[in-house]
């Protein structure tokens, strides 16, 4: 069974729309883009920490992915794909300008753009939860970069194993086992703050 | 016989994720209540994911997307004009420097333009030579698109 996906368009429509987008129609890939904006933005704003090289380089990673919709695997996800293309337009950017930022000490900047809010509606929930995401904004903020990405592949941009590893290139044992250590490194970081 | 399921990192992940079947995750339970300090692992884990379950990543502001679509779909069509810019330069460049040589007598003239020309071959060889070396040198060059 398909699992129902956080962006909103569903794989059958995605399939439709890729379709119609391998063959020139622009309307149809216009839809995806807006389908999957906002976490290509989300992404593009965590690995640059600037929102206007975000805005550009997703902005590239949807132009340059459009271009090579010929070389995408129909029967594959779209996101993971487009996520690989925006990832290396990303590195080679900080490369050009300045990669310096990526393995800043003061990584706790790193994720300072890329805003977390509550999910809940409740008041009393919703203050705690509050204050739970500054602390989890900061934490994530100090892991290593590696590790920051794959928190925010799994837990923000809701991506399944098989996704992650597409993305990045890497097997599954090796997202199973980086998103342990990840963990483990949060847990660490986030102890000062338990039961609060 | 079959190995029971490993207590290793990869397992933890899996179990927690949900992404062990049901047999798979009463086998991991059963070598899991075995393992005191790998329960301590798996509940510090298990509580680092309650914490991140109700967060999420607040949406841009909404003039992010001022023009955004617009911008790409009008970047894809300068694209598509500016390769047929190029193609057509390439060509209109070959057919005058061929036109140049053939056209002309003077050995002078001739002399030049040959310079002329094996300067821009010069030129176009080092370009591609130092997009080469980019290529070559690129970390990333192995993360297939």
């Amino acid at each position: 069974m398909e699992r129902e996906h956080p962006h909103g368009v569903e794989p059958e429509e995605e399939r439709r729309l890729i379709a119609a987008a391998r063959t020139g129609d622009r309307v149809a890939y216009g839809r995806l883009v807006e389908a999957f904006r906002e976490r290509c933005f989300a992404a593009a704003l965590s690995l640059l920490n600037n929102e206007e090289d975000a805005r550009d380089l997703s902005q590239d990673a949807f132009i340059k992915a459009f271009r090579a919709l010929d070389r995408f695997d129909p029967r594959r996800p779209f996101y993971p794909w487009l996520y690989r293309i925006l990832r290396n337009g990303c590195l080679n950017h900080l490369k050009r300008h300045g990669s310096h930022r990526k393995v800043s000490l003061d990584a706790l900047t790193e994720v300072s753009h890329l805003q977390f809010e509550a999910k809940t509606e409740n008041p009393v929930e919703s203050i705690q939860a509050e204050q739970m995401a500054e602390h989890l904004h900061e934490a994530i903020g100090q892991l290593k970069p590696e590790f920051r990405e794959i928190i925010l592949m799994k837990h923000f941009q809701e991506m399944t194993y098989e996704e992650i590893a597409q993305a990045l290139n890497i097997p599954i044992g090796t997202v199973m086992s980086r998103l342990f250590h990840a963990r483990r490194g949060l847990a660490k970081l986030m102890e000062p703050h338990r039961d609060r | 016989m079959k190995e029971p399921l490993p207590l290793t990192e990869e397992t933890i992940a899996a179990y927690l994720d949900g992404e062990l079947d049901a047999k798979q995750r009463a086998e991991f339970e059963k070598v899991l209540q075995a393992h005191p300090e790998w329960r301590n692992i798996v509940a510090e884990q298990a509580d680092v994911i309650a914490a991140l379950r109700p967060i999420r990543v607040r949406a841009p502001k909404a003039r992010v997307w001022d023009g955004y679509w617009e911008q790409i779909d009008s970047k894809i069509e300068r694209r598509t004009g500016q390769a047929l810019i190029y193609f057509g330069a390439a060509l209109v460049l070959i057919g005058a420097a061929l036109a140049l040589i053939v056209a002309t007598n003077s050995v002078v003239v001739r002399a030049g333009e040959i310079l002329f020309f094996l300067g821009l071959i010069v030129l176009f060889v080092k370009v591609l030579r130092g997009r080469m070396r980019e290529v070559h040198k690129d970390r990333y060059r192995n993360i297939r698109r």
